[in-house]
């Protein structure tokens, strides 16, 4: 899958000096994984993987690098290169330090439904084709093993890139059939689900540390004067942190949904922030990231704002 | 020490009249979930059970003329846990050590004396499993603890206590079908870290390599929270006016708060000081102090971490880097 050309890109972009670093994915430590690395020589460049297991969001992984000078190549999902107009957008990064590899997204594959599908599973038993993959004798289509988050992806392709590499893909999902599922129970059903689902929370932030959009340096979560939320995981303390965070990536979170696969816990975390998006959407017309000029509307003021408590 | 076999049903009538007062972790339950058709409670790992993730000390309150103090005890009512040979190391040669070590934790004491621990030898190393490399194995078991090896249609039990009433004597055959079977698992894992090894690590305190290892570590602490060995909490109180409580939560090393300093001083500000921590604190820190390692190799973290972080290849690449090996 392109894995070739990708290396290729990398080992050039790093020879000409055109970047210092390159960030993408290698194997990870376990089967059916890939874990986000960095590399700065061009000999390196042999470790680069891309593949249906390519998951965190490595737009993240720029953040350790807004103080720096570094020119930095980032291999960029659908996603990932959303999150990084947002990034530029807010101005955390000038464009011509970030050369984005843009990699139309084919969806990540959760390990988890392959082993309730196919039982226990060995990497030498898959053999991986461009929709599917052999595995047991038999071919699978990969779009009932895909990521809940990645069922519901409307832009695989990046919005914006320096070099594109790999054909463009059609949107597979939409979010609105993702959140009707939700929205149309009652609010008793409702209220239950996410009881349920933030109780179970252990509060490790994994969620906010993955997403490339909650970069404040310090989080709501961990001011201890005020505290505003205590350090046991109470199913109360767990609603306002995650409440709390949906608020603040309002008008910014572009539907990644590198927070929900990062979970330990697998709660579908990610519900939160896509339905705030989701009233964005209807109120403004906007979804973050897809573009450089358009204005975000909670991060625009106006001297002719038509709401009053803004004026 | 006795020992026996306990046929499948009889075991389950046993379970039947203590289900109330049975934890099973959740790997034990995944593993085993057959042999625990009423398991009480599951939980995450011991450390839920004895060190819980949020837990009242004391309550205070104005009384008019001076503060009045109320101590929280907790009562630890009599159970049974059961668990993985990992998860037990983790209670047996790690936290008992931290908690019972003078001063004596009270809530963690009356706790632990009120738990019966039954560990469940681990015929199925899982791929993140490596008990053996840090000193423990898939047939660990301790002295006061009982020991349980489940087969097709009984369960092999070692140790002391009332459930080995119900068992029937096993003999010479299945001691030898035992050692077998213990082979068979323990082939299967890794072989013990040189004994050098956590000495030498600290003289890798300054090395290079931790910027490389560290790199993709997001400082999330679901690491640690899962670790059942990782001990750290931190008090935090709540109140409102004139009353409130002090209550301790867990805390972890990967978390800038942790070692922020009240000037606003930290001396681990970077990812890599507080990866190279989690770390040594593991294998050299605690080693040094307790004679062992504070890690059960049971691979919770590397399942855990969303970024592939794998203590197993830290500790492979620094053995790499260090030229001595
Ligand atoms: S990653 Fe999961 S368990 Fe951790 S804080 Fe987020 S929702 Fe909670
Ligand atoms: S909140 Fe979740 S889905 Fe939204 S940008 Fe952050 S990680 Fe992605
Ligand atoms: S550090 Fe990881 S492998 Fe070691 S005991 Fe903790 S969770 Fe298990
Ligand atoms: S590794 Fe960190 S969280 Fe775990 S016990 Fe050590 S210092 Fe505490
Ligand atoms: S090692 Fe993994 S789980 Fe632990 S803090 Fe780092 S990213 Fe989180």
């Amino acid at each position: 899958m392109f894995e070739q050309e990708i290396r290729r890109k990398a080992k050039e972009l790093l020879e000409v000096k055109a970047v210092d670093l390159v960030i993408g994915y290698t194997s990870g430590s376990l089967p059916f994984q890939a874990r986000p690395t960095l590399v700065s020589s061009p000999e390196d460049t042999e470790q680069l993987v891309w593949n249906h297991f390519c998951s965190p969001n490595l737009a993240r992984y720029l953040l350790p690098y807004r103080d720096s000078s570094k020119k930095i190549a980032l291999l960029a999902k659908g996603c990932d290169a959303r999150a990084v107009v947002v990034l530029l957008r807010e101005e955390q990064f000038p464009r011509e330090r970030i050369h984005i590899i843009g990699l139309p997204c084919p969806g990540i594959i959760s390990k988890r439904k392959l082993e309730e599908k196919l039982g226990e599973i060995k990497e030498e038993d898959f053999s991986w084709e461009e929709s599917g993959f052999l595995c047991q004798g038999k071919k699978w289509e990969i779009d009932s093993f895909l990521e809940d988050t990645c069922v519901r992806c409307r832009y695989p392709n990046p919005p914006l890139w320096d070099d594109l590499i790999g054909e463009k893909r059609e949107s597979r999902g939409s979010s609105v059939d993702y959140l009707e599922r939700i929205s149309s129970q009652s609010e008793e059903e409702r209220w239950q689900f996410f009881t349920q689902e933030l109780s179970r929370c252990i509060r490790c932030y994994a969620c906010r540390n993955a997403c490339p959009l909650c970069y404040c340096k310090e989080c709501f979560a961990e001011s201890d004067v005020p505290r505003w939320i205590s350090g046991v995981p109470t199913l109360s303390d767990n609603s306002f942190f995650h409440l709390g965070r949906s608020i603040h990536l309002a008008g910014r979170c572009v539907e990644c949904g590198a927070c929900e696969r990062a979970c330990p816990e697998e709660i579908k975390i990610g519900l939160l922030p896509l339905k705030v998006e989701e009233i964005i959407k209807n109120s403004f017309s906007f979804e973050a990231g897809l573009s450089l000029e358009e204005e975000a509307p909670l991060l625009t003021y106006k001297e002719n704002d038509p709401g009053e408590f803004i004026k | 020490m006795s020992e026996g076999l306990i046929a499948k049903r009889k075991w389950w009538e046993w379970i039947e009249t203590k289900k109330d007062r049975i934890f099973l972790t959740e790997r034990a339950k995944k593993r085993y979930g057959e042999w625990f058709p009423a398991e009480g409670k599951v939980v995450k790992s011991g450390k839920e059970v004895l060190f819980p993730s949020g837990e009242e000390m004391y309550r205070y309150l104005w009384a008019g003329e001076e503060w009045k103090i109320e101590e929280r005890e907790v009562s630890g009512e009599f159970s049974f846990l059961f668990l993985l040979p990992c998860e037990a190391r983790a209670i047996i040669e790690v936290t008992d050590k931290v908690f019972l070590h003078l001063p004596v934790d009270k809530n963690y004491w009356l706790r632990r004396k009120a738990l019966s621990l039954g560990i469940l030898a681990c015929l199925q190393p899982e791929p993140t499993c490596f008990c053996s490399l840090v000193g423990g194995g898939p047939f660990w078991r301790d002295e006061e603890a009982l020991f349980l090896v489940p087969r097709k249609e009984d369960i092999y039990i070692q140790g002391e206590g009332e459930l080995l009433a119900f068992s029937e004597e096993g003999g010479e055959k299945i001691k030898e079908e035992m050692q077998a079977l213990q082979q068979e698992v323990e082939n299967e894992l890794p072989s013990p870290l040189p004994s050098y090894f956590p000495q030498e690590l600290y003289h890798h305190f300054e090395d290079e390599e931790w910027n490389e290892l560290s790199w993709r570590c997001l400082n999330c602490g679901a690491c640690t929270f899962l670790c059942p060995t990782c001990y750290c909490f931190d008090i935090q109180v709540k109140m409102w006016g004139d009353e409130g409580y002090r209550f301790r939560c867990y805390d972890s090393c990967m978390y800038s708060e942790y070692t922020m300093m009240a000037g606003g001083h930290n001396p681990r500000p970077t990812t890599k000081e507080k990866f190279r921590n989690r770390f040594l604190h593991k294998l050299e820190f605690f080693y040094e102090r307790y004679g062992r390692s504070l890690c059960t190799g049971c691979g919770r973290c590397i399942a855990a971490c969303p970024n592939g972080i794998s203590i197993a290849r830290v500790i492979e690449e620094l053995k790499e880097a260090d030229p001595d090996a």
